[in-house]
């Protein structure tokens, strides 16, 4: 009788460690729930523009270009690439669909249109860009880091402390060299 | 003062920022670009160290021309993304 109870005891054990144990499945479903995934998403609806439904009766998607290109092309949402893709941007589709009061999958209404922001004073003009680059408190520093440098070189032809600075002009700052 | 050209040709590049670097005895340049640019710079006879740093995804093709100048390292010269920063010497 021991041996009975003891063996169930056991099989029961067993059951319930398999039972906890997650599937190759299950994990992988598991896996997906992430914040990724909710970021993914997000960055899906912020692609298709505003989704309104103002008199709660119609859904409305108004999605520019841009913002559709964006989802199949990454790479347009580069600097360069933002400024070059002004069409796609001013382009906006008007997308409505009213569905059925009696059911969802019935739909009343379509409504499609299209509009093209003539006046967009948030545009970013090349000349600006190109100022703001130069402008970036990294590359000034790296200008006159360098700057410093070659004054250095100048100012001391022929020394050791002057061939040490033409070494770091031409290779620049190791983590070492940092470190001495 | 003989006037001396600096000239950098961005190819093939989505952006590409450039500092350029002219030091002399008694001459100090240095200024950011963004993409291709030429730079004239009339300079006093003597000797001048170079600094050229092309911040570049691309290729970029470097060259200094002037009358009466020798450039050390030969010019032009090619930068790209595994060769950024190079140093010339100048005499004028």
């Amino acid at each position: 009788m021991k041996k009975v109870l003891v063996l169930l005891f056991v099989l029961q054990s067993t059951g319930n460690v398999v039972a906890q144990t997650p599937s190759g499945y299950e994990r992988e479903i598991a896996g997906k729930k992430t914040g990724d995934d909710k970021a993914n998403f997000s960055s899906i609806l912020n692609a298709l523009g505003k989704f309104t439904s103002q008199d709660e009766a119609t859904i409305t998607f108004q999605p520019t270009l841009y913002g559709i290109v964006s989802m199949v092309d990454p790479k347009i949402r580069e600097q360069n690439n933002f400024i070059k893709a002004t069409f796609l941007r001013n382009f906006q589709l008007n997308l409505g669909i009213s569905p059925s009061e009696t059911s969802i999958f019935e739909i009343d209404n379509f409504q499609s249109g299209f509009s093209y922001a003539i006046l967009n004073n948030k545009k970013l003009k090349k000349k600006e860009y190109d100022a703001l680059v130069a402008s970036d408190p990294a590359i000034q520093n790296l200008g006159l880091y360098l700057a410093a440098l070659g004054e250095f070189v100048a100012n001391h032809p022929n020394t050791a402390a002057g061939e040490q600075a033409r070494l770091y002009a031409e290779k620049g700052l190791s983590e070492e060299a940092v470190k001495r | 003062m003989p006037a001396v050209k600096c000239q950098g040709k961005v190819i093939d590049a989505e952006g590409a920022v450039i500092i350029l670097v002219v030091s002399g005895q008694d001459f100090h340049f240095n200024n950011s670009y963004l993409g291709t640019f030429s730079k004239t710079l009339n300079l006093p006879k003597g000797k001048y160290f170079i600094i050229v740093y092309c911040l570049t995804d691309g290729e970029m093709l470097f060259d200094i021309t002037g009358n009466d100048i020798s450039v050390k390292p030969a010019v032009p010269g090619k930068f790209d993304k595994n060769n950024k920063r190079k140093t010339y010497d100048l005499i004028v």
